[in-house]
């Protein structure tokens, strides 16, 4: 079992995720906002706006994908595992895993050659490195196999499942 | 179908069944398949990457999640409800009512059936048991039944994905799910009228007429939010982008300075809460565009539209065919993964016997929500039975009626076509 002190560390650096998951939904939304008063409140539209948006909206799923959402609050199909006793349940939970696990490791290396040689192009107007503006994707992808081995050695209480607002 | 593709189906449907995430689930399927066919594993990346950098209506959907996150921590629901109380509480049955009509009112602002299941959903089950003047798994099926109405009034998260992979536009659409979302209440009232007869609930002492301008103006400012969206956007000044993150600023002015329900600390954490469940969506969004990559790389659709052509099925069949299909599909899958991936195998086949794609995604939205009142995947179901306390299987019992009433509107509407675009045509749609 963990010690307490990670325990808190661990708590500690949610928090702080969190905390950038709501700083880049803000950015997110504010570009649209400036768009929408540039537009109509001094009659020049900016071409950053769409841009930052879209940058930002990329950012605010794989930073959460990354740091923010537990692999079991994902939406999951939740009436085939629970049927079985306990430790089948666990031994089929981690068997999933496992093989999600294995594809993304497999990915890894061919995701970081994409990003490295779209280093060489840039976004039309901000003219970001895509490089930058994707690096998040590669987090994204070294923490579902982490995730993935964290939630096979310590399975998540069972009872509760995965239920997530969603449309 | 090549073997690739059975391995990347075995993958998917793998580790979704163990309960695995299903928005990662179809990006690991995704990459088996570019493995195994040789192909360059960058290409995951570069398929979800460059299809969600190029997508900007898409961003109107965390925009409505943000809108209804707003709405719900502030005092909105109370409102509607006080509005809804007012005219409908002195009939029999008159709480059950309220609930309906208050899903009506905040469905015009909000796109979402959890919003409006977790939001006003819960204030009307609290106060429909409290003092047991309904029986609370009653209450809760009311709830879950009258949320379903969310995403069919405008605005919708479910139509701007529709509108995204069907590419059929978002206004029509959003105009096309007023009259079936009035019917939807109708029907539900209808239910409630006979159940209330039948099992003789209260009714309320009435709100004298003098107190109802009062309690309107208390409403009247949240009440102009879908004016404000829905003019924007038919009045061509918005994209529906645009216009769903001035929504979410709406409602922020609303929430933060006038009605002041919100302060700078709740603001971080709806924030915060609206990354998460923007996540959550997008990630099956990502799985759904590598997934429809290998798909077209496989020809999929145009057989599955060849498979189709051969059963020689009229329009009409087509689409009783496709409504009996998701209703049960509806049970299994939720409802952002049967959009992306099940509705572009069939648009094909949809354009090929010439349905009109709004009344089809019209069609395929109503059926969906009924999906999520279904077991054993209702989504609804779980929310709410999680929120309330109520165990599914009781809930399940009171919805029977309301389920039925649903699937008979949607019956309707898929045989009369007018119901879902006459309203469309008027502001300007025409069928092609």
């Amino acid at each position: 079992m963990r010690s307490n002190r990670s325990t808190r560390l661990a708590e500690r650096l949610a928090r702080w995720a969190d905390l950038v998951g709501a700083g880049i939904f803000a950015v997110l939304f504010l570009s649209l906002v400036v768009q929408v008063v540039r537009r109509f409140v001094f009659g020049a539209p900016a071409a950053w706006t769409e841009e930052l948006a879209a940058i930002a909206f990329v950012w605010v799923i794989f930073w959460g994908t990354a740091f923010t959402v537990p692999l079991h609050v994902h939406v999951a199909v939740d009436f085939v595992v629970p049927r079985f006793a306990p430790f089948a349940r666990r031994v089929l939970y981690a068997l999933g895993l496992a093989v999600l696990a294995g594809c993304f490791l497999w990915a890894l290396p061919g995701i970081a050659d994409y990003l490295r040689f779209m280093g060489r192009e840039r976004t039309p107007v901000l003219e970001l490195p895509y490089s930058i503006a994707y690096s998040v994707f590669f987090a994204a992808a070294i923490m579902v196999v982490l995730r993935c081995a964290a939630a096979i050695a310590f399975p998540p209480d069972p009872a509760r499942s995965g239920e997530s607002e969603k449309a | 179908m090549s073997a690739a593709f059975g391995l990347m189906l075995a993958v998917f449907v793998g580790i979704a069944l163990l309960r695995g995430p299903i928005g990662l689930a179809m990006i690991a399927g995704g990459i088996a398949y570019l493995a195994v066919t040789g192909q360059d594993m960058g290409l995951a990346a570069e398929q979800i990457l460059n299809s969600l950098f190029g997508s900007f209506v898409l961003i109107a959907v965390p925009m409505f999640i943000f809108a209804a996150n707003v709405m719900n921590a502030g005092t909105l629901s109370e409102r509607i409800y006080a509005l809804a109380h007012a005219f409908m509480g002195r009939f029999r049955g008159g709480l059950a009512q309220v609930n309906v009509l208050a899903s009506v009112i905040f469905s015009g602002m909000s796109g979402s059936a959890i919003a409006d299941a977790v939001g006003p959903g819960m204030v009307e089950i609290e106060m429909m048991s409290k003092d047991g003047r309904y029986p609370r798994a009653f209450a809760v099926a009311v709830s879950a039944a009258s949320a379903t109405i969310g995403p069919i009034i405008p605005p919708s998260i479910p139509m701007v994905l529709y509108a995204l992979v069907s590419g059929a536009s978002v206004g029509a659409l959003f105009l096309g799910g007023v009259v079936p979302g009035l019917l939807m209440a109708a029907a539900m009232m209808l239910v409630i009228v006979w159940t209330a007869r039948r099992r003789n609930f209260p009714m309320e002492a009435p709100v004298p007429w003098a107190e109802i301008p009062g309690i309107f103006i208390r409403t009247l400012l949240p009440l102009l939010m879908p004016v404000v969206l829905l003019g924007g956007i038919y009045s061509g000044v918005f994209t529906p982008t645009e216009a769903a993150a001035v929504a979410a600023l709406y409602a922020l002015v609303l929430a933060l300075f006038v009605y002041r329900a919100l302060d700078w600390k709740g603001l971080v954490s709806v924030l915060a809460d609206s990354a998460r469940s923007t996540a959550v969506v997008g990630i099956i969004i990502c799985g759904a565009f590598i997934f429809n990559y290998v798909l077209a790389t496989e020809q999929i659709p145009a057989r599955i539209a060849d498979g189709f052509a051969s059963l020689d099925l009229g329009p009409l069949a087509f689409l009783l065919v496709v409504n009996l299909l998701f209703l049960v599909l509806g049970c299994l899958l939720d409802t952002t993964t049967l959009l992306l991936v099940m509705v572009p195998l069939l648009l094909p086949v949809a354009k090929a016997l010439g349905v009109d794609l709004v009344h089809f995604g019209v069609v395929i939205v109503v059926n969906m929500m009924i999906g999520l009142l279904t077991p054993p995947y209702g989504v609804l179901l779980f929310v709410l039975s999680g929120l309330a306390g109520v165990p599914v299987k009781d809930i399940v019992r009171e919805l029977l009626p309301f389920i039925a009433a649903l699937i008979a509107v949607l019956f309707l509407i898929t045989f009369v076509p007018s119901l879902v675009l006459a309203l469309p045509e008027l502001a300007g749609y025409f069928r092609p």
